[in-house]
């Protein structure tokens, strides 16, 4: 027993001198670091970005009420909210390894993220940015991003479904 | 001298100063790890590959966390991943007693002390639980480390180990109770 514990000890002091194993210097886990906060705030910003997108589309919908409830369900753009779940799972995944977030139930890091999301989300939708950037991208088109703001027109036959479900 | 002082001291240059580390948590974790893995060469390799892992990530070692609750996650890890690779565990995407953990756990589970008789019972029938309640109670029973010691290792809320240890108790009673009847 002693002997195995001997030839390990001294098998890996070995290594160590030859420079077959290598400390890895402090400035390659601050860079790891950096860029997981950096990946953390990118899709911390995109799922904002998104949600206050899917506020605005519903609040510039068509005026009449049963028409902009219904169509607001049709119009929904569930695949940006799908999105936004996968962001928040993948934010989550990321910081999970710190103790922030480890030492707490993970329903209370999802909900607090989820909550904090929301407002801030809300809170670029009340203070009508994308409105603005809307009547910019009308006068002067981005290629990709007009088409975020571009109103979402029924067809005819889309139309007269809709008009049905109300009568 | 103490794992702190001995990290301090590789960190400035004393390479032969982990010759120390690897004196200090041979045994320990070599116990541990068998636990886990019943191929002795097996045991040796992971346990080699724990303390390399341990020197190249030496610097990213906070210090004001405990340096044993450290090792042993590398350990814990390294274990998980072998049994894994030889598909003796499947993958658990969603936890629930991670997510929801019960509030008042730690005073739900009950004190430390085992007899030797129960511990000898306990250790019979480990292999028969999940690993997720197989290494709770061996870092809990065994290894004797406390519930925040456990929650560093494993990176789970400290609620979630008194929720675990009493679940995989339970789930141990229910097993030694089939195998006496």
């Amino acid at each position: 027993m002693q002997e195995t514990k001997n030839k390990l000890e001294n098998k890996i002091k070995l290594m160590i001198q030859k420079g077959e194993i290598k400390m890895r210097p402090k400035w390659y886990f601050v860079t790891i670091g950096a860029l997981y906060t950096l990946g953390f705030v990118l899709l911390f910003l995109v799922s904002i970005l998104f949600i206050s997108i899917v506020l605005f589309k519903s609040r510039t919908l068509p005026p009449h009420k049963a028409y902009e409830l219904i169509s607001n369900i049709e119009t929904l753009p569930f695949i940006i909210l799908s999105l936004v779940a996968l962001l928040l799972v993948s934010i989550y995944m990321l910081h999970s390894n710190y103790s922030f977030v480890y030492k707490r139930p993970a329903i209370t890091s999802i909900f607090l993220l989820l909550i904090l999301v929301l407002s801030l989300s809300y809170l670029i939708d009340i203070m009508t940015l994308h409105d603005k950037v809307e009547k910019r991208m009308r006068e002067k088109p981005v290629f990709m991003i007009d088409k975020m703001y571009k109103s979402k027109r029924m067809s005819p036959p889309e139309r007269i479904r809709v008009m049905q479900m109300i009568n | 001298m103490l794992e702190i002082d001995l990290v301090d001291k590789i960190l400035k240059g004393d390479k032969d100063a982990y010759g120390d580390i690897v004196k200090m948590y041979d045994d320990k974790l070599g116990r541990y790890i068998r636990r886990f893995i019943n191929n002795r060469e097996d045991v040796q390799d992971i346990l080699q590959n724990v303390f390399i892992k341990a020197y190249k990530n030496l610097a990213s070692f906070d210090k004001s966390q405990s340096f044993n609750s450290w090792i042993y996650r590398i350990a814990h890890n390294e274990s998980i991943n072998y049994l894994k690779k030889h598909k003796k565990i499947g993958i658990i995407i969603i936890d629930l007693d991670v997510i929801t953990p019960k509030l008042f756990a730690k005073e739900e589970s009950d004190t430390n002390s085992l007899t030797d008789e129960l511990r000898l019972e306990m250790e019979t029938h480990l292999d028969a639980l999940p690993a997720k309640y197989k290494e709770i109670l061996i870092l809990n029973y065994f290894e004797d480390l406390t519930y925040e010691e456990i929650a560093e290792i494993l990176k789970i809320p400290t609620s979630t180990v008194g929720t675990r240890i009493r679940r995989a108790k339970e789930r141990l009673k229910e097993i030694v109770t089939k195998s006496k009847l």
